[in-house]
């Protein structure tokens, strides 16, 4: 068992650290946010934790100021773009990622430029790392459910509806918008801390994509469902390696399916075997608050 | 410097093709389609692949790769898009999971790409098109060049036509609104949708063929910055403004030639990114309001 | 006699050239159950949406118990004990019905004044618990508490959506066509619930087509026609005004 885990170790590692970032997506996405820029901080994180590690910062100083800076930055940006809905959001997001990788890709006294930062020591072990994920993914969970989930779910169902029960609906999409960049900021700096290059092409168009292949395998509707998919995709090459070099391609094919014929995912599969068996197994079915993962106070 | 306004015309007029093939299935079908760039490879990558060993003239290159564009298109629809539509009922809450399909369609139709190019940039064969340059009034023009803007001007102008002149156009029109009054025109919505998504990826095809041609290359991530700069023009000409969309491409086109040529060329994306962010701020129905898709 | 506890003055909503609300004057009393009828496009779902203010005020006032709200966003007007509902039923489904019901609570109850925070929040939590269970009480929704709003009957629908603007601890409830597509059956139930959360004090005001209703629940009518008022004073005489039949039956004319 041991050896698995040493053997895969990169691999869990990165699957950890991706995992914040998916859960970037999913918080955003759950409460109708339709931010992708989770991904764009996490270049901020990754260069800017980098950097500060490089002039021989620690893991907790360097992860706090590139979480107060993005705060800051993501606080502005939320302000500006909080009058965008939807696409248009996703849009501008997208867009935001892609300069992000533009300036990663031409700043090169700060970034490198195209060859990136390298020789970056390791500075984080990976039982501290999963105690990192493990605090964002319990944040994340506590705030997605009860009191506040009910609101993310009102804000992404019915806006409108979400103003006439008192829901401050502008500020809470700017909460929204800034801990999911956060997330990306964290997810970045991680993987800065435990690998020892960050590169530009790392994160762009092929970044994003990765993201929502994770939400979408994993299930988008909850936390773990982002984990869960985030280790999928982490693992995916892997699992397909008999497929070599068709490996893409079938990546690209399960998520178009999973997209359209199984919605929830990887949680949606599990949830509706779990039903299934329940009502084989006589049972009545199961009331829908707890069926829901307890978002019920 | 004059050369530089041919460059951006040039420029303009593959935006113009690939924005117009966006802006149909946005405007129209409200898909937010991140495949769009890799239907356009598809359509160079078709070029490339169908006169590998054969010399094949321009003529039957571009319609074959129009053909299998629009058809990969058509497939989005049937296999994601549609489903997708009926499953959510919603057209508002479909768009996240449309544009989900397609960007897992869009790394699929990539992943063939590297396939096909062992993921090295590849050149058509040449014969299929022989370019020879001449000079007018001190410029150095190419037939390819002055044949592509042809084409844009052309089929821009094709749809424009279609759009409003014909009975598919207005169909095309109803749809943008509401699928029902597409039905009461006699076309069914389903297939109107057809038809929109293979336009959409002609279009894009043909913009593919035309930019392998021009700059006797193709390589599998090529199409990644065109695909935002596509969205860029349709926000700054307005969605479903074909007459918008044909002069936000020419815009953007002569910015981004200004940038390359009289700033720095390594902020050439940069350019149109920092455009889609500042419209959506501060106008997003885009510097042509009047939506041709909705105009009655 | 009470303060008046909703007042407009003069509001107008015009929407570009469309002058949707142009000139509407109301004095609501607090505990009474108030309709607002009108032909066709008189203006009364823009006028509500003006009111829960997710529409702006062209030109006019709106004061809510007193404080003018004029130019108060929708969150704040909850807050301050204003609760609706929309012509189509807007519940959350992927919530139960005990959910979509805590949901009017979240945001405009608190757990008092005294404690720390924990105990603040734990105070909110049996606050909000004991309303919900009230309003499911009183709406006679005990046996779907825990189902999800789509798989139930329209009638029910709807009284789950009262329910959640009772369990708010609302003074005044704002109802935009709460009865459209309904079965009669199911319209008298709303009728009951409504005369209920009467007797109980609470102000209501009901935008309604269906006449029969709007006599058998209403205690004062305002009529509205062309986005202004038209007449107003008690259901029975107001409909059988000239000026009110000619309204509707010309606009049915027209076909409109």
């Amino acid at each position: 068992m041991i050896e698995w885990f040493d053997s895969n170790e990169a691999l869990i590692q990165s699957a950890l650290a991706m995992s914040v970032l998916a859960l970037s997506v999913q918080l955003a996405l759950h409460a109708g946010v339709f931010s992708l820029a989770g991904v764009g901080f996490w270049a901020i994180g990754g260069y800017g934790t980098a950097k500060l590690v490089l002039e021989g910062w620690s893991t907790a100083p360097a992860l706090a100021v590139m979480v107060a800076i993005s705060a800051v930055i993501a606080l502005a940006m939320g302000l500006i773009l909080n009058r965008l809905r939807a696409l248009y959001l996703a849009m501008a997001t997208f867009a935001f990622v892609l300069i992000v990788q533009i300036v990663a890709l031409n700043w090169e006294s700060v970034t490198g430029g195209p060859v990136g930062l390298f020789a970056i020591p390791v500075t984080i072990t990976t039982p501290v790392l999963v105690v990192i994920v493990a605090l964002c993914a319990l944040g994340i969970a506590l705030w997605e459910r009860g009191r506040s989930g009910r609101m993310m779910e009102a804000l992404r169902e019915d806006e409108q509806l979400a103003a006439t029960v008192g829901i401050d609906v502008r500020r809470r999409r700017v909460v929204v918008f800034v801990v999911s960049s956060l997330l990306g900021t964290v997810s970045g700096g991680l993987y800065a801390m435990m690998f020892n290059t960050i590169t530009p092409d790392q994160a762009g168009f092929g970044l994003i994509t990765n993201v929502l292949m994770m939400i979408v395998l994993g299930g988008i509707s909850t936390w773990w469902g982002a984990v869960v998919g985030a280790f999928i995709v982490t693992w995916l090459p892997e699992i397909l390696r008999f497929a070599e070099d068709y490996r893409a391609i079938i990546q690209g094919a399960i998520v178009l399916f999973v997209v359209v014929y199984a919605p929830d995912g990887l949680v949606g599969v599990v949830r509706r075997a779990g039903a299934l068996a329940r009502r084989l197994a006589g049972r009545r079915a199961v009331p829908a608050e707890v069926a829901a993962g307890g978002t019920a106070e | 410097m004059a050369q530089h306004l041919l460059d951006a015309v040039v420029l303009g007029s593959i935006f113009t093709l690939f924005a117009l093939g966006l802006s149909l299935s946005w405007g129209v079908l409200n898909v937010l389609n991140l495949a769009h760039g890799a239907i356009f490879l598809m359509g160079g990558l078709t070029a490339y692949v169908i006169t590998d060993g054969n010399d094949l003239p321009l003529v039957v290159v571009l319609p074959a790769a129009m053909l299998v564009s629009g058809l990969l298109a058509v497939a989005l629809e049937v296999v994601a898009y549609r489903p997708l539509r009926e499953r959510v009922g919603d057209p508002h809450k479909a768009e996240l999971p449309m544009m989900i399909a397609s960007v897992g369609a869009a790394f699929m139709f990539t992943a063939i790409g590297v396939e096909i190019t062992g993921n090295m940039p590849v050149g058509v064969n040449p014969a299929v098109f022989e370019v020879s340059g001449f000079d007018v009034l001190g410029l150095r023009v190419t037939d390819l060049e002055i044949l592509i803007v042809v084409v844009a001007l052309v089929f821009g102008g094709g749809l424009a036509w279609f759009v409003a002149r014909t009975r598919h156009g207005r169909a095309l029109r109803a749809l943008a609104q509401d699928p029902y009054t597409c039905g009461l025109l006699g076309i069914s919505p389903a297939r109107m949708a057809f038809i929109t998504m293979f336009v959409s990826g002609a279009f894009a095809g043909t913009a593919g063929v035309l930019l392998a041609l021009q700059q006797s290359a193709i390589e599998a991530h090529s199409w990644e910055p065109l695909l935002l700069k596509g969205f860029a023009v349709i926000v700054l000409g307005g969605v479903g403004s074909v007459y918008g969309t044909i002069a936000a491409a020419y815009l953007l086109a002569i910015t981004e030639i200004v940038t390359v040529s009289y700033i720095t060329p390594s902020l050439r994306d940069a350019v149109a990114f920092a455009l889609i962010l500042v419209l959506l701020l501060l106008r997003p129905q885009g510097l042509f309001a009047k939506t041709a898709w909705q105009r009655s | 006699m009470s303060a008046p506890i909703l007042e407009l003055e003069g509001v107008k909503v015009w929407f570009g050239g469309v002058k949707a609300v142009d000139g509407v004057d109301l004095t609501l009393e607090e505990g009474r159950l108030y309709g607002i009828i009108g032909p066709n496009g008189s203006g009364k779902t823009t006028l509500i949406n003006a009111v829960s203010r997710l529409t702006p005020l062209t030109a006019g006032r709106i004061r809510f118990a007193g404080e003018d709200i004029s130019t108060a966003p929708p969150h704040v007007v909850a807050r301050m004990g204003m609760a609706r509902t929309f012509q189509a039923i807007r519940l959350l489904p992927t919530l139960d019905v005990r959910e979509n019901i805590l949901l009017g609570t979240d945001h405009v109850l608190d757990g008092g004044d005294g404690g720390s925070g924990r105990e603040r929040s734990r105070a909110r939590r049996k606050r909000a618990a004991e309303a919900v269970d009230e309003a499911i009480e009183r709406l006679g929704l005990q046996a779907v508490a825990h189902e999800r709003p789509g798989s139930l009957p329209y009638g029910t629908q709807r009284r789950v959506e009262i329910a959640r603007a009772v369990a708010s601890g609302c003074r005044l409830l704002l109802l935009d066509e709460p009865v459209a597509g309904m079965s009669q059956a199911e319209r008298d139930e709303i009728a009951e619930v409504l005369r209920s959360l009467r007797q109980q004090g609470l102000t209501q005001v009901l935008i309604e087509h269906d006449l029969r209703m709007v006599l058998k629940t209403c205690e004062y009518l305002y009529v509205l026609n062309l986005g202004t008022n038209l007449a107003e004073g008690e259901p029975e005489q107001t409909v059988s005004l000239p000026s009110v039949q000619e309204a509707y039956l010309g606009r049915s004319h027209a076909g409109a």
